[in-house]
């Protein structure tokens, strides 16, 4: 209860942003357009510098300190510190009970190892402590693998946007999938018999 | 370049931001907002516009949020041809320029005008102005279970429903879904092609 520890997993554990050492890193990361599309779905896919994502990171830093409707983890593995990817939550509406949460990795492998244990501790956190009551996520249509990785872990596509995304020379649907506190509740009781 | 003719035709037919009900205007962020922020004294227009808390604003607040987000929207303020009084506003938002897609958002304040058409035809209005001004290809919006005025209205210009984000607005203790709907170009053509053959049976 009160004793867990939030922020650890068994190989992971989120820290705060580092903004100077981080950008660094992420900025290679960007290099991938489907990371960009999927890590910061608002933004038009092109590789951003550290200059930049270091000011975002900052201005992400001012929005949780101001309004607080936003939150945002680096994803490090234990021991090493490595940094592997990021879990934001935004756009919380307090009165409504309701957020957005966004899981990024460096790459899809780093995802298939890691993002299960990342996507329960981030669900845990939004249940239990920021105490919300419906968590959504939003993906683009050709991310199958993620897709099925939030599925996995209680999620339901709930909107279909039909060619809302242009990749690759073609239009994707995006997918808004969503878990509901109640949802999320008994798939723990599950888990624990 | 070529001149504004194909053929003979002209190209603008009638003018530009102009229906059958009301035209749309750039605001003026002197004089509307102060029509917006005697709205938002009426908390049901603030409940059916969006999810924030319903709270109020002054004139001079509300001037000043827009002298900082209007660059960023494309947003105009609703006339009525009649008289042209200000009753409302309609834009367009997040536009993703490389998808074709942006979300529409509307906002009748003037009570005395809902249930009569004003606020589709300045839909209408805007769905022209998206599709054949901006070359967009969809338009996407939210809207609250509970506004069935709304729903049928956007039904009504090819809207379709997409999907519900479930529980995503609490109310009065009530829990209510946000209704996502999109409407493609394609659609949007069908629609027009029902509305001017339903006008040329009438003439």
């Amino acid at each position: 209860m009160i004793e867990t520890q939030l922020f650890e997993g068994t190989n992971i554990h989120l820290t705060a942003v580092e903004p100077e050492q981080d950008a660094a890193v992420e900025s290679a990361w960007t290099q991938d357009l489907d990371y960009i599309r999927k890590a910061y779905w608002l933004k038009i896919a092109m590789p951003l510098t550290a200059y930049q994502l270091k000011k975002a990171y900052e201005d992400e830093q001012k929005e949780t300190s101001g309004s607080g409707n936003s939150f945002q983890f680096s994803v490090r593995i234990k021991d090493e510190d490595q940094l592997i990817g990021f879990v934001k939550f935004f756009n919380i509406e307090w009165t409504n009970g309701n957020g957005f949460i966004q899981v990024a990795f460096c790459d899809e492998q780093t995802e298939e190892k890691y993002g299960k244990e990342v996507l329960m501790l981030g669900m845990r956190y939004v249940f239990c402590e920021l105490n919300l009551k419906h968590l959504i996520t939003v993906v683009p249509g050709y991310e199958e693998k993620t897709i099925a990785l939030h599925e996995q872990q209680g999620f339901t596509r709930e909107v279909c946007q039909r060619g809302a995304i242009y990749a690759n020379g073609r239009y994707w649907d995006r997918y808004f999938l969503g878990c509901l506190q109640e949802e999320w509740a008994v798939q723990q009781m599950e888990a624990k018999n | 370049m070529g001149s504004a003719t194909d053929g003979g035709k002209k190209l603008k037919e009638k003018p530009y931001l102009s229906g059958e009900l009301v035209c749309l205007k750039a605001m003026d962020l002197e004089n509307d907002t102060k029509h917006f922020a005697s709205w938002r004294r009426d908390s049901e227009y603030l409940r059916l516009l969006d999810s924030d808390p319903a709270v109020m604003y002054t004139p001079k607040q509300m001037k000043e949020f827009y002298e900082k987000h209007i660059d960023e929207w494309h947003e105009f303020t609703i006339h009525t041809l009649a008289n042209n009084k200000v009753i409302g506003f309609v834009g367009l938002s997040d536009i993703n320029w490389v998808a074709g897609d942006a979300w529409v958002g509307i906002g009748v304040g003037e009570r005395d005008f809902w249930g009569q058409g004003f606020g589709t035809d300045a839909m209408s209005l805007l769905g022209d102005y998206s599709f054949d001004q901006l070359n967009l290809r969809r338009l996407t919006l939210g809207v609250f279970e509970y506004n069935t005025r709304a729903i049928r209205s956007y039904e009504k210009i090819g809207f379709q429903i997409e999907g519900r984000i479930r529980k995503a607005v609490f109310r009065d203790g009530h829990q209510w879904d946000i209704i996502c709907m999109g409407v493609l170009r394609s659609e949007w053509e069908e629609y027009k092609h029902l509305l001017n053959s339903s006008r040329n049976r009438l003439l």
